[in-house]
Parts: structure tokens; sequence; C-alpha cells
């Protein structure tokens, strides 16, 4: 049985539009991404583990220890917050070192442990700066060692990669990954950016008002979502009515009976990602009798657009839009594209009925 | 804020305890002790019509430094210009330079130019609006500095026109501020004596304070506290539209430019030398009267043959000032914190405005009687503590509000408790604007006129008006001008402390 860094039991906390009210755990050394829309109480849930703010109901556990009721400096857990509240007066080590006043470490054992948090985060050489002096990446290397100085229990890092540009964010989920592995810290990541969710955490948990939408693997959450809503949440898919089957199905006569009346009802709706489609690239040619099951023959294209490494194609086809990506620009005013079966997720009142 | 943590509780409590008792105590005294003349009091009719005079009088003085004030404010927050920072000095000087000063400097200029047969409500509106613009200039000037243009921008594009977006749009977003430092100039010119007393005779018919201060010197003390009420009510009344909008959040600080056409810089030009001639003005004419034979008799009189009186005036409004400062600054951190972290209501912190010099002044005279053995000084300098709480709280306000909140939370997930990480962090980050309110309430108290006015205490201002109502204007001029220099000195302090306490804001 695994044992629980974190565990939220039924905390509830009520503010003027929110109510938050949801119960998960984090097992010890690993990383969870929450994600949700604006206002769905990612921060918040931050703000109750930290102490910060209280709960109106519920229990917090970490590591076993009901710290409910504890301070937020009793309580082992440190947080980086969105513009990460560095010290302003205070240098880099100085901010590092904070945490240690504690500890009552030797002159000599603090100023160690200072460089070795600073070549945890690659600053080194940034000892002596100032906040001001600092970029945002190394801002927030700054925020991260000095969360790290304090040894909490549980890390939770709200947004930390929200104020910096692609090409840093990706540098640096990948160092927050790699830290979080190397140190075993529990942590909670809050993003407001799905793929850095998915890509970042061991689980990810979908907020929607307050509530768990779904909770799992990032595997299971982009290819398996539970509802409509963690499906459109963490990527570009195609929703589509029943209606859809009966005008694309491309299968034997005797196939197609037990496929339409088996499977779908007709309330039902059908998922499917663009990126599982199949563009058939070369008009003239057909696809081939068994692949893929729904065709959307010469659609009319009704956007295009250019994403770099492919083409996000909005097309239309018997009054149904899809979206399909393509390697190469569409030659023509249309394009033919299909869907196999097996890649087709079916709902029924916003709820995944079959995958 | 975790239910186990008392800090939030138990820090200001002591500053809000004492804040009630340095107010409540001598205003309640005061109303009780003059019950019995309320009703004979509010039903005379040459009292009721000093009243309204007094309120229009005031708001005329208002209207006149709104509008005086807004174009300075424009210029100070949107114009870059050389000096720009000692113009900001000098206004900010010139909006807490004490009245007195300003006034008879005033009367001077008005005896020197042959003036004296002119109304004084003249002079005396022109000192109040002189001292009241600067206030304008620096509340609304210190928000618009901060109002990014956009929508202005946006509005001009849709082809309006430059004075209908100020009015439309621009005015709007400023509503707050123009509010605050309007209700602000409001209380002060409705509230003030010492121009009243130095260039209006003690003429009491227009300023509801003056006829207060009169009816108790002349030993009709029951009325005088009695009609006390009339000013505590008003002023409040302009307390409540101070704080009508609270203070919204400030967006990123745009940039100054300089001034395009012609007439802008012309414009700015003419508004800076005004200023300029404002500040300089009272030097050229204490100079003047300083330097005369005259002048440097009375300084031999008052340093030496006048039994001390000068040098003791001096060294009670230091120890007045000084200790008055450091109570305020004390208690102001505390509510401050209160304020900016516990939403502890911002109008009872600045409730002492509403009380005034006036009732400041006469209750505690009434304690002095009713405790014979408190020390006139405690009196004042308790009576002064209320009268600046408001002052330093401004100051600090502002700071404190500016350092984020997330500091603390921080410190304290690291494992501090909130105390140390408020003494740590953010009481570190408040050093200088803790100075600067320190700096300000001294110079502030230094210059107070109302309340040791009416403890008969022996200070500077208090010396001035009793030189000059005995025929010593030139020891007058030379009190005034130590009262100027030693401003000057607090004020350059306070101000340094002030452009370090932003940096850190």
């Amino acid at each position: 049985m695994p044992e629980f860094g974190l565990v939220c039991n039924d905390i509830r906390k009520k503010y003027h539009k929110l109510a938050l009210d949801l119960s998960f755990s984090v097992n010890k050394g690993e990383l969870i991404s929450i994600i949700g829309p604006s206002g769905s109480g990612k921060s918040t849930i931050l703000r109750l583990i930290s102490g910060l703010d209280t709960i109106d109901d519920g229990s917090i556990l970490i590591d076993g220890k009901d710290i409910t009721n504890l301070r937020p400096e009793q309580r082992n857990t440190t947080i980086v917050l969105p513009d990460y509240a560095l010290f302003p007066n205070m240098n880099v080590e100085k901010n590092i070192a904070y945490p240690m006043r504690t500890l009552h470490l030797s002159r000599e054992e603090l100023k160690a442990e200072v460089r070795r948090l600073i070549e945890q985060v690659n600053l080194t050489g940034y000892e002596k700066r100032t906040i001001d002096e600092l970029t945002p990446m190394e801002r927030l290397k700054t925020a991260l060692a000095r969360a790290l100085a304090a040894k909490p229990s549980v890390l939770l890092l709200d947004e930390p990669l929200s104020l910096l540009d692609a090409e840093e964010r990706l540098v640096l989920r990948n160092e927050i990954k790699e830290i979080q592995r190397n140190t075993g810290i529990t942590t909670v990541f809050v993003s407001n950016n799905q793929e850095e969710a998915l890509s970042i955490a061991d689980k990810v948990i979908v907020l929607r008002n307050g509530r768990i939408e779904q909770m799992g693997s990032p595997e299971d959450i982009y290819r398996r979502p539970c509802s409509e809503f963690t499906a459109t949440f963490t990527g570009e898919c195609n929703i589509l009515p029943y209606d859809v089957i009966l005008k694309t199905l491309r299968v034997p006569e005797t196939e197609r009976s037990k496929i339409i009346y088996q499977c779908f009802g007709p309330e039902h709706r059908l998922l499917f990602r663009p990126e599982d489609m199949v563009v058939n690239d070369m008009p003239g040619l057909p696809f081939p009798e068994f692949f893929p099951h729904l065709r959307f023959e010469n659609a009319k294209i009704i956007r295009c657009e250019y994403l770099g490494k492919e083409y996000l194609v909005t097309a239309q086809y018997d009054g149904f839009t899809i979206k399909v990506y393509t390697v190469y620009k569409p030659a023509s005013d249309t394009i033919t594209a299909g869907i196999r079966m097996t890649k087709i997720l079916e709902f029924n009142d916003g709820k995944l009925i079959r995958h | 804020m975790s239910t186990k943590d008392n800090f939030r509780r138990t820090y200001p409590a002591i500053a809000i305890v004492l804040l009630f008792i340095l107010c409540l105590a001598p205003a309640i005294m005061e109303w009780i002790s003059g019950a019995d003349s309320v009703l004979s009091v509010f039903s005379d009719i040459p009292t009721l019509i000093n009243l309204g005079n007094s309120v229009v009088f005031a708001l005329i003085c208002v209207l006149a430094s709104v509008i005086l004030g807004l174009p300075g404010a424009y210029i100070m927050a949107k114009f870059r210009f050389p000096l720009k920072g000692f113009f900001r000095w000098v206004l900010t000087f010139l909006m807490l330079v004490p009245v007195s000063v300003l006034a008879l400097s005033t009367r001077f200029l008005i005896q020197k130019t042959g003036l004296v047969s002119i109304n004084p409500l003249i002079p005396i509106g022109i000192v109040l609006v002189m001292s009241n613009t600067p206030l304008v200039i620096y509340f609304v000037g210190s928000r618009w500095v901060f109002l990014d243009d956009n929508c202005e921008s946006c509005a001009r594009s849709l082809g309006t026109k430059p004075t209908k977006v100020f009015f439309s749009i621009t005015t709007p977003r400023m509503r707050s501020e123009i509010a605050f430092s309007a209700s602000l100039a409001f209380i002060r010119c409705f509230s003030d004596i010492a121009a009243f007393k130095i260039l209006g005779n003690g003429s009491d018919a227009v300023n509801t304070c003056t006829f207060i201060y009169n009816l108790w010197q002349s030993g009709n003390r029951n009325a005088a506290q009695a009609l006390s009420l009339a000013p505590f009510v008003i002023t409040y009344i302009a307390l409540l539209v101070m704080f009508l909008d609270s203070w919204k959040d400030i967006s990123r600080e745009k940039r100054a430019v300089v001034a395009k056409s012609f007439m802008s810089k012309l414009f700015t030009a003419i508004y800076l030398l005004i200023a300029l001639a404002i500040f300089i003005s009272p030097f050229v004419i204490f100079a003047i009267n300083i330097l005369s034979g005259s002048t440097m008799s009375s300084i031999s009189n008052l340093f030496g043959s006048m039994k001390a009186d000068g040098t003791r005036g001096l060294l009670y409004s230091a120890i007045i000032s000084v200790t008055a400062a450091l109570i305020c600054t004390f208690l102001s951190k505390r509510l401050s914190f209160a304020i900016a972290r516990n939403g502890f209501p911002t109008t009872l912190a600045f409730l002492p405005l509403t009380f005034g010099a006036a009732i400041l002044g006469m209750g505690f005279s009434l304690i002095g009687k009713l405790l014979p053995f408190i020390n006139p000084l405690v009196l004042a300098i308790l009576a002064n503590t209320a009268r600046f709480i408001p002052v330093a709280v401004l100051v600090l306000l502002s700071a404190i509000l500016g350092i984020p909140e997330a500091f603390s939370n921080v410190s304290r997930t690291l494992g501090f408790s909130a105390r140390y990480s408020f003494r740590n962090i953010d009481s570190v980050l408040l050093r200088p604007s803790f100075f600067e309110s320190f700096f300000v309430v001294a110079f502030l108290s230094f210059g107070e006129f109302g309340t040791p006015a009416f403890l008969k205490g022996n200070t500077v201002p208090t010396q001035l008006v009793a030189l000059l109502e005995s025929g010593d204007s030139n020891g007058a001029c030379l009190m005034a001008a130590i009262l100027l220099l030693v401003s000057i000195v607090f004020y350059s302090v306070a101000y340094g402390l002030h452009k370090k306490g932003t940096s850190n804001a």
C-alpha cells in the first residue's frame, strides 16, 4: 500500500461564488498537477494546504499527521507564489538562507547549504545579486531554492511558470521535474497551461467549480477523459452528434447495423481528437477499405491555421464541423479525413460511457 | 489566516484602544459638561449663521484649491521637466508648512504693499488656498501618475475632444482621489484657526473654530463645548466623503513625457514659477524683516530679556513634537496594519481629523482641570498625538499597502511565525516610511497652533500669535522664521525617507 504524502479529506471552503468541496491524496514523493479554468479554486487549494486560509470542514494530513488546525509555520509546507514574493530587502543568497534561520546552523554549514541549493538550481554566480537585477527565470530559481531550503514535506507551486516565455517554460518545467525527482518531495503544481501540467505530473487533477472533475494519470486524463469538460479542457477535440455515424460510417453492411445499434444510442455524442484522424493527402486514391471507419470525404475547408510543425484544418462535412491536423497544407479547398472506431469516445449527458 | 493565529488580532489592539481613549475621552467629557448649553447654542440664530458662513467659506476655498490643483496634478504626473524632484518637494512642503507661517508672510506682504484696507477674508482665503492646493496636487497627482492613458487614447481615437475626454473619462477615474483631497482640504479649511487669528484679527464671522476659541477665551466655556459638536458633525461628513470610494489598486506607472506643444510648455512653466514664488515669498519677507535693525533687537528680546520665553517656547515645541511623533509612529504602524491586513475601517483611524484642534484642545484642557496632577506638557503631547495620528497613518498606510502580503505568507510557510515574519520582512521594508511618519508628525506638531492655543501652551506658534497681538511684529516674524527653518529641516529628512519608502513599496 503506498504511503501518502498528502491527504485532503472532504475539505470544504465557501467563498462568495466558489464552494470548494473535494478529497484527494498524493503519494509520498509524487508530483501532482492541478488544472482547471480561472476561478475553479486551484490556488485556493494551495492556500488551504499551506494554512494561509482555513478550511470550513474536513481535514488535511501530511505524512500521516493531521495538520488541519496548525498554523502555516507549523505545517512544513512551502509555497512558491506566481510572483515568487522574493524579499526585496535581501539578495539572492540571503533569500535562500532565510528559512535556515530556525535550523541553528553554524556559519560554515549555512554557507555550504546555500551553495548546494544555488548549485542545485543552477544559480551559481548570482549569490550577491539583488532581486531587481534578476530575470523572471532567475527569480523563480531563487524562489525554488528558498522553498527547498526549508526542507518541506510538501512543496506547493502556484503557477510558477506563468511569468516566463515559452522557451524558459520548457527549460524550467524539466528542471522542476528533475529537482522534484532528486529530492523526492511531495509536490502540488498548479498550472494554467494544460500541456505543461500533463507533461510534468505523475497524477493530474482537473478542477471545475471547486470540485474534482477527474483525477488520474496524464494519459488517462487526455486519452480517457471522463467528461466532455475534461476532454475539451485538456486539448482540441471534435464533438459530434450521433447522426454523424449514419452519414459517415464506411463499413460492410453486415457490420454497419451491428456498430450503429449495439454501440451507440441516438442521444449520445461522439468525441475524438484531431490528431487521431487520418488525412488522405493524395486525392484520387481512396482509403483502404478497412480503414478508417468514419470518413469525411471532400469536407469543405473553412479555416486553415499554420501552427509551425503542422496545420490545424477546420472543415465542414454535411453540417458537421471537424478539426484535423495535417503536415501538408491542403492543396484544394476540400479535405478528406477519417477516424477509426477505436479512437472514438462515446458520451451521454456529458459523461463518458464508452472508450 | 489560521484560526489559531492571534498576531493579527493582538498586534494592532493596543493602538486601537489608545486611539479611542485619546480621541473619545476628551470629546465625551467636553460634550457632557457642555450638554446644558446645547439647546441654547444651537437655537441662537447668529451662531447658526456663523456655522453656515463657515461651511460656505471653506467650500469656496476647497473649490478654488481643486480648480487650481488639478492642472498642477496633471503637470506633476504626466510631464517630465528639469528640477521636477525639487518642484515636487516644494509643493509637498507648501502642503505641510504651518498655516501660521504662510499667514504671517501674507500679512507682512499686505503691510508692505499698503493693501491694509482689503477685506480680511481675501488674504485668509488666499492663504487657505495656498496651503490646500498642493494637497490636491499631491493626492490627485500621486494617483494620476499610475493611471495609464489607454482609455483616454482610445476615446481620442474615437473622435472625442480632449476637454470632453478629460471630463467624461479621466475625471470619473480620478473621482476617489479628488473626493479624498477635497474633503481633506475642507476639514483643514473649516478647522483652521491660525490664519483667522493672524489675518482676520481674531474675527470669527466665517470660522466656527475661531468662534469657539473666542467663546472659550471669553470664559463662556459651556457654550464653546456645546458648539464643538457642530464642527465634529460637519467634518465627520467630510471624512465619510473622503473614504466614499475605497482606494483602488494601482496599475503600473506610465512614464512621464516631455510637454509637446508650446502652450503646454508655457502653462507648465507659469504654473511652476507661481509655485516657486509662493514657496520663496515667506523666506524673502521674513529675511527682509529680520535683517532690519528692529528685528535684530527683538532677537535679543526673545532669547534674553523676555525671561527666556522664546527659548522655553522652542524647548516646549521640541519636546511636544518629538514625543507626539514617537507615540504617533508607534500607534500608526499598528493602525495601518489593522487597516491594510485586518480590514479595520479606515474612517475610524482617521476619526481624530473630525475632532480637530478645538475639540481636542478643549477636551484635554478639561482633563487637566479634573486631574491637576498631570503636567500641562503631557496634556499637550497627548492632544498633539491624537491630532496627528491620521497623518502618521496616511504616511504608513500607503507604504504598507504597497508591500504584498505574499511576503509574510511565504515567510510563514517557510516556518516563521506571523510576528517574526512581520518584524523581519514587512517592518524592514517599512522602516523608511516609519521614520518618514515620525518626521512629518514632528514638524506638523512643531507648527501646530490650535491645540496649544486652547491648552494655553507655550510653543513657537502660540508665541508667534501672542507676539503679533502684543504688537511685536518683528518678534513674530522671527518666530515664524524659526518655524519655517525647523519645518524645512524636518520635511527634507521626511521627503528623503519617503523616496526610499516608495522604492521599497
